[in-house]
């Protein structure tokens, strides 16, 4: 079960949304599956133990990879091109073309599967940069990953690129 | 898996290659998996009309392919404690694409080994589509 609330009531010290979340196995296993990665520490139990592991863990970027952390907007409610306008906090333009521009991920320690974990996404930069195709939009998400007990599991900072919806043609001409 | 231990990395060492192409299933599968409905990603009518010439591979993706690669080299025990990767030129489904890496530090923090690596996804032509950095940890010998 997972839930979004503000910040405050959820203890955070910056007053944004937090989702508290379960690290699903299934869902962990099926993202291997995916990524072509059977290492054994996903699935065999006594495999993780082998390898120092206090049991089997999510692949390292299963978690900072998740689109949305509960079950996500109504399809209705979705942008045109599918994405959930709940994925990153800020001001993105609706009709922007987005792409993802990269992550930094600091892995504090493993994430075992079944644990509970709580997301909180913030900006923390914000800027709109010049290049030949058209102006695009830098928004850099920071999303700390604390465990039940408060401590940081994962810190993973987005770069989400939006560029906008074309400007007219006379500004286009002049590029 | 094997283990490997700070004492067996060398300086400059290569990471052992991992090459991958990611098909339509895989990029739908990772889609599912991590509920990204982005049309850019199985929709290749609609990634034509943002200008993509086909279904383009989640940035996401390349950052997994990087993790798999180090976890592989540095066998069990190692830990991966940081990655980093720009996605700088995007891939297609169907693309051939080679993730590698190279040790461009190695140093002691504390007491334990740590290990810092540069590491790239290539495509086919040799061209860096995402260039990146890792720190892993690694067991010492006894």
């Amino acid at each position: 079960m997972s839930s979004t609330k503000p910040g405050p009531e959820a203890g955070s010290d910056e007053g944004g949304t937090s989702t508290t979340f379960v690290v699903e196995p299934l869902q962990a296993q099926r993202f291997a599956h995916a990524i072509g990665d059977l290492n054994p520490i996903y699935f065999d139990e006594a495999a993780a133990r082998a390898a120092g592991l206090p049991g089997r863990v999510a692949p390292p970027t299963f978690v900072p990879s998740l689109h949305v952390w509960d079950v996500g907007s109504p399809e209705a409610a979705l942008r045109a091109d599918g994405v959930d306008p709940g994925r990153f906090p800020g001001p993105i333009h609706r009709d922007a073309a987005l792409l993802g521009g990269g992550q930094e991920l600091d892995f504090v320690r493993p994430v075992r599967l079944g644990e509970t974990l709580v997301a909180r996404p913030r900006v923390v930069e914000h800027h709109v940069r010049e290049t030949r195709a058209g102006p695009l939009t830098f928004v850099v998400v920071e999303t700390r990953y604390t465990d039940l007990d408060g401590e940081v599991a994962l810190l993973a900072r987005d770069t989400l690129i939006a560029r906008q919806p074309a400007p007219s043609a006379t500004t286009e001409g002049q590029r | 898996m094997s283990r490997r231990f700070f004492e067996d990395v060398a300086p400059a060492e290569e990471v052992t290659p991992l090459a991958k192409v990611p098909s339509n299933v895989a990029l739908f599968r990772f889609s599912a998996a991590t509920w990204n409905a982005h049309r850019i990603h199985y929709d290749e009518a609609y990634a034509r009309s943002e200008g993509q010439p086909g279904v383009v591979v989640q940035g996401y993706l390349f950052g997994a392919y990087l993790a798999q690669m180090l976890q592989a080299w540095a066998g069990e025990g190692a830990q991966l404690r940081r990655l980093t990767y720009s996605n700088r030129r995007p891939a297609f489904a169907g693309d051939a694409l080679t993730c590698r890496g190279r040790v461009s530090a190695k140093r002691e923090e504390a007491g334990t080994g740590m290990v810092d690596l540069e590491v790239w996804v290539e495509n086919a032509a040799g061209e860096v589509c995402t260039p990146g950095t890792a720190t892993l940890v690694f067991p010492r010998r006894a």
